[in-house]
């Protein structure tokens, strides 16, 4: 035992190497809530990483004139006035890798799990420009969050930069989660980045991702709410690099920012602390860029570059539903479409809480297979007639048979798009389920055994049908032989139970 | 009205006081230092010197090279180094010396920003971290 340790520091010793360095340094004028100023360091870049003593990492941001202005990452009380600060010619990076799945990682890629050290591949840089023209391709590939309602009217596409945003409490996060879990065994790498959050709500999430084996393709980043806001700051970033990675390889990848008002507030309070004049509602000038150069990042590259993908799902929180707030604004004009959740829908029982009629994903429907777009187009009228019949209805009683028809369709629509958390549901069910909707195959159901008649039909179709729903799935398309036989596996199911009321 | 940075101070001083007598620049330090007093500056005052350091190099005087070093060094050492640090920088230099025990042995020469750093104490340092890594 003795020995090898011996020998470890043998080897460790003869490639010891102690020659004298030479850096450019700089003294700290002075230091204070994660920001320190910096004298000399002339020749320091934009957003080089300084090193600090204690190991402490900071980040160049304000070159003026005859200081530096700097954020420290981590701990920062054990800096005093004076100290010596060395540049590192190095603009800041991240490790990067497959060792990282499955990890809870700070932004600065540490292990926060306690499960050992991380052996990493590469590091790319945490600031990185966001792949050109040239080498993208016009998104048309699915991604499948196995949330019906999602899936069917708001579709995402891989690469697609698609908004999340509704008030606290409305199940944003359950969504991103349901789409992470539907991820497992698609080849689709998920980062999934908490910037601000309580430590006990990264805590539940790593807990839900573990026990839905969602963790081994997942990496979790963490800048806590304790955290100071330079981690906060730098989070997304760094997450996108990790994405950004598997990307490069080829390969897709998915990356969710929980949320970017926080990160908004982060950078609000970086620039006021480095004295950069405040804006509108006290944000920095830049606040667009911020964001838009992040989710810029989120590409689907060109068969020559690689084919990989970045998709982005960025997070945002409203306060009392105000979509017009300045950030939710600048982010809407970003993303490739945004899905608005509210609290009246939460508390009515409508999960996920989609606002159907204020949703929209602008480019995700090339990339629907056909055979959904076929129950999509219908399902999206429908929801649509039913929302402005059901303001009416509720002022009178007597209606005419064709109104209250669509009434009775639009209940059973709402009943079918409900689902229940970490449930996420194949495509091909879904376009079972929604077709028979549609048709007007649940209208003779009763509202409340909607999802008893979901269950049991798709348990049928698949132990009965195996074949027609492989074939909804490889295929793609509802052909009218399709169609026939899907027609015959619902009504075999309606004659079979006593779900249709007589 | 703005701050002048300390940059400022030091060129401004810089411009006052070449070219003048040794009897008026007295007369300027002192007024400098009424001025960095009434402005309640007088903190600044180790930057500002530095900063005039730094432009007295840059217009053609000699660069300061501060030596850190754990043993005083001999006025034959001192000649030598001169002659290296002018040959390699290619400008007069002037030195000014250190004494840190701390450094157990070795030195550390700044010119301007840059730092080359030969002290046993950093070596050890990074030797620590070598092992720890």
């Amino acid at each position: 035992m003795s020995n090898s340790i011996v020998d470890v520091l043998k080897t460790q010793l003869t490639s010891f190497t102690a020659e004298p360095k030479n850096a450019t340094v700089g003294h700290v004028i002075d230091v204070g809530d994660g920001i320190a100023r910096i004298s000399g360091l002339g020749s320091a870049l934009a957003s080089e990483m300084l090193q600090f003593p204690g190991d402490t990492i900071g980040v160049a941001l304000n070159l003026e004139e005859d200081s530096v202005g700097a954020i420290i990452l981590g701990e920062s009380t054990h800096i005093k006035e004076g100290d010596e600060v060395r540049s590192t010619g190095k603009v800041l990076q991240v490790p990067v890798g497959k060792n990282l799945i499955g990890r809870v990682v700070s932004p600065l890629g540490e292990p926060l799990d306690g499960k050992g050290p991380i052996k990493s591949d590469a590091f790319y840089p945490v600031e990185k420009i966001a792949p050109r023209v040239i080498t993208r391709q016009a998104v048309k590939q699915p991604l499948q969050t196995g949330i019906k309602a999602i899936d069917s009217m708001i579709p995402i596409g891989r690469g697609q930069r698609e908004l999340i945003i509704g008030d606290r409490q409305t199940g944003k996060t359950a969504i991103t989660l349901d789409a992470i879990i539907n991820q497992k065994g698609k080849g689709v790498t998920c980062v999934y980045v908490a910037i601000g959050q309580k430590e006990s709500k990264v805590a539940k999430i790593v807990a839900d991702l573990t026990e839905h084996g969602a963790m081994e393709h997942t990496i979790v980043v963490v800048a806590g709410a304790s955290d100071p806001a330079a981690l906060s700051y730098i989070a997304p970033y760094a997450g996108c690099a990790m994405a950004e990675f598997f990307m490069d390889k080829g390969q897709d990848s998915l990356v969710v920012y929980d949320d970017l008002s926080k990160h908004a507030w982060a950078y609000r309070e970086i620039s006021l602390l480095l004295k950069r004049p405040p804006g509108r509602e006290a944000y920095p000038g830049d606040v667009f860029y911020l964001h838009s150069r992040l989710l810029e990042r989120a590409a689907k590259l060109s068969k020559e570059y690689g084919g990989g993908s970045l998709t982005a799902l960025p997070i945002i929180e409203t306060q009392a539903g105000d979509i017009s707030a300045y950030i939710p604004t600048n982010v809407i004009s970003i993303t490739d479409g945004q899905m608005f959740l509210e609290s009246d829908l939460f508390y009515q029982g409508i999960r996920p809480a989609l606002n159907v009629g204020l949703s929209v994903s602008r480019v995700g429907s090339s990339a629907q297979t056909k055979a959904m777009k076929k129950v999509a187009g219908k399902l999206r009228l429908d929801l649509a007639q039913y929302r402005e019949l059901a303001a009416f209805a509720q002022f009178g009683s007597d209606l005419d048979e064709t109104t209250r028809k669509q009434l009775e369709r639009g209940k059973r629509l709402t009943e079918v798009l409900k689902q229940p958390r970490f449930v996420p549901m194949p495509v091909e069910q879904q376009v079972v389920i929604l077709y028979a909707a549609i048709n007007g195959y649940l209208d003779d159901v009763a509202p409340e055994r909607v999802s008893e008649f979901e269950k049991g039909m798709n348990t049928y179709l698949q132990t009965n049908h195996l074949k027609l729903m492989e074939n909804i799935l490889n295929v793609g398309e509802l052909t009218p032989e399709v169609e026939a036989e899907l027609v015959k596996g619902i009504k075999e199911f309606r004659d079979m139970t006593d779900f249709v009321q007589k | 009205m703005r701050k002048s940075s300390v940059r400022q101070f030091a060129e401004a001083y810089y411009d006052v006081a070449t070219g003048a007598s040794e009897k008026e620049r007295v007369a300027i330090a002192k007024e400098f230092l009424k001025l960095l007093v009434r402005q309640r500056l007088l903190r600044k005052m180790p930057r500002i010197f530095a900063e005039l350091e730094r432009i007295t190099a840059e217009r053609g005087g000699p660069e300061i090279v501060d030596i850190r070093s754990a043993v005083h060094m001999d006025a034959k050492a001192d000649e030598q180094l001169t002659e290296n640090l002018e040959k390699s920088l290619g400008r007069k230099v002037k030195l000014h010396h250190v004494h840190d025990a701390k450094l157990l042995a070795g030195a550390k020469i700044q010119v301007g920003d840059t730092l080359i750093d030969n002290s046993l104490a950093s070596r050890l340092a990074a030797l620590k971290s070598h092992l720890l890594a």
